[in-house]
């Protein structure tokens, strides 16, 4: 395992906020081809990292590598050209459009047409309509929820809009998937099923990176995590590993 | 089979639409009605582009009426002082709204909410001091004259029914754009930016370009439309574009239904009828407008075309249901 290949490495990562250090020089790598996670108290930088990572916003220093290649500073969608994308931990559905539409918004990179050829349906918009459809619907069958391709996503049970944003993601099809407190909201069966369809994400080869509350989820799937507190790295290991770690618990449950 | 099928739900508004503006002067015989619907079209033109940036892609601009002044002056001004025909000013038109759109676009697209209306609002006015005090070229608050009217290869556009057609072929060829390009890659983009910015961005969508796009669109449309508005009454003065028109034009598309094509075409029938039938209005028209905007804002917020979708499929719907739930 260790052996495998960085996809994305942070070098002395930082970001403040005023005289609040969210993230504090910190340097951790996610390997190709594993589900990596990433925990801490509340308040311990996790989004932050997320957001810093995804060019969401800029960090204050140090700097961010993906697939060998420095994105610091690259805007949000120039990152998610080179294969990296992520969800959110407040669901950022198009809640207006369908479930379908939503996927096919995700297959943005993977088309090309503008707006001249739009206009006036050139056939191979019409081809390449036909195409982002067809693969949508793929991945709308990938997640299990065909049967609510044409209702607004609004109007999904909260559960099945957390899938759906993750779906919207993979049809990205990107090297790095992030995910920002998945299960957050979701039932145990709904934990359990999501839980079955990140391994299968892994199991497609897409590299996952989550943030998560749920220890059972996180020591469950992952295989490897990284604990951060107050914006630094405190512990990184195998879940067996961190399970026993003596500065985890004590991050976890106080000096005392 | 189920090509036709499709094809015909896509374009079926469509085809119905064009079977009636190519029919209507049947029934308005009367030059004078004429007349409203020729500026029914051309309000229509400008509040279809604005519906693209404001009701998809959630921008709002307060400063359309200046595109929509720029467009006219532009090939006016070639047409009075230049001696262009009507035709060649037509590109540079566009192309010139265009531009300054895009130069324009640039920068304040990236403010959002009220900064954006503020810098929209502000480059009205600007452009509409500018029609202003650029006397020699604009002929200032007395206004431009001298004009040509449109003539295609000798064919002149010479009658208000000509003229109408002509503002219904600009009008269905506008629209039928629209609805290719609201029903696109680029239609989805555009919505996905009005639901969520970062997530658009995350997707890889590059939010700045399709909002300055869009922007441009909207503009070169508002120029289309002051194109025809100046070779049709060959006049023009600095009054009509004013921030009052913006607001117009906003409240048009807003009263329609934001994010619906039809609901500009609707919006802007009804707010350039109005004052005509009911010249009771004219000297409370704004407090009128502002009037029925606030109504609907009220009643009726997703804009009086689906407003009035919703409430016939309220009074249908317990009917439907009941049926279902006896069989």
């Amino acid at each position: 395992m260790m052996d495998a290949v960085p996809l994305l490495r942070t070098e002395n990562l930082s970001r403040h906020f005023g005289g609040v250090k969210a993230l504090s020089e910190l340097t951790f790598t996610v390997r190709k081809g594993l589900i990596q996670a990433v925990i801490g108290p509340n308040g311990a930088g996790k989004t932050t990292l997320f957001n810093v990572i995804s060019g969401v916003f800029p960090q204050t220093s140090g700097k961010v590598f993906f697939q060998e290649q420095e994105i610091t500073g690259l805007p949000t969608h120039a990152i998610a050209r080179r294969g990296l994308t992520r969800t959110f931990q407040n669901l950022r559905l198009f809640s207006e459009m369908t479930v379908l539409e939503n996927i096919m918004v995700g297959m943005h990179l993977q088309s090309r047409g503008g707006f001249l050829a739009s206009a006036f349906r050139l056939p191979w918009v019409l081809r390449e309509e036909k195409r982002i459809r067809e693969e949508s619907l793929g991945w709308l069958d990938f997640v299990e929820m065909t049967q609510y391709a044409n209702i607004p996503a609004a109007s999904l049970p909260f559960g099945k809009q957390r899938i759906l944003e993750l779906a919207r993601g993979l049809a990205l099809k990107p090297s790095l998937l992030m995910l920002d407190e998945p299960a957050a909201g979701l039932n145990i069966r709904e934990t359990e099923e999501l839980a079955a369809l990140i391994l299968r994400i892994r199991d497609n080869g897409i590299t996952v990176l989550l943030v998560e509350h749920d220890m059972d989820l996180v020591m469950g799937i992952s295989d490897h995590v990284t604990v951060v507190d107050q914006g630094k790295k405190l512990a990184d290991g195998d879940p067996e590993t961190i399970r026993n770690d003596e500065r985890v618990l004590k991050a976890y449950l106080g000096e005392e | 089979m189920k090509r036709t099928s499709l094809t015909r739900t896509r374009y079926g508004g469509f085809a119905v639409f064009a079977l009636f503006l190519l029919l209507l002067p049947l029934a308005v015989t009367n030059d004078y009605y004429l007349n409203v619907l020729i500026f029914i079209g051309i309000h229509s033109i400008i509040a279809m582009g604005l519906d693209l940036l404001m009701g998809y892609t959630g921008q709002i601009s307060l400063g359309h009426a200046a595109f929509f002044g720029l467009g006219g002056y532009i090939s006016g001004i070639l047409s009075a002082k230049g001696g262009w025909t009507a035709l060649a000013g037509l590109p540079l038109a566009i192309l010139g709204v265009g531009l300054i759109a895009w130069v324009i676009g640039v920068p304040t697209l990236k403010l959002h909410g009220h900064y954006l209306a503020m810098a929209t609002l502000g480059f009205g006015m600007i452009v509409f001091i500018f029609f202003n005090e650029l006397v020699p070229l604009t002929g200032g608050p007395s206004g431009l004259t001298g004009i040509e009217g449109v003539s295609v290869l000798g064919f002149a556009f010479d009658s208000d029914l000509k003229y109408y057609y002509l503002v219904a072929s600009a009008l269905l060829l506008a629209l039928l754009l629209s609805i290719n390009i609201v029903r696109s890659r680029v239609g989805r983009a555009l919505r996905a930016i009005h639901g969520s910015e970062v997530a658009s961005s995350v997707l890889g969508v590059n939010v700045a370009r399709f909002k300055v796009a869009i922007f441009v669109l909207s503009a070169v449309y508002a120029a289309l439309a002051g194109w025809l508005y100046a070779h049709y009454i060959t006049f023009l003065s600095p009054s009509s574009f004013g921030f009052l028109f913006s607001v117009k034009l906003v409240t048009m598309v807003v009263i329609g239904s934001l994010g619906s094509i039809w609901g500009g075409i609707f919006g802007a029938a009804l707010l350039t009828s109005l004052p005509e039938f009911l010249f009771v209005f004219e000297k409370y028209e704004t407090t009128v407008f502002g009037l029925i905007l606030i109504l609907v804002m009220i009643f009726m917020p997703k804009g009086l075309l689906r407003g009035i979708e919703d409430l016939v499929l309220r009074i249908l719907g317990p009917r439907v249901k009941g049926e279902g739930s006896k069989g």
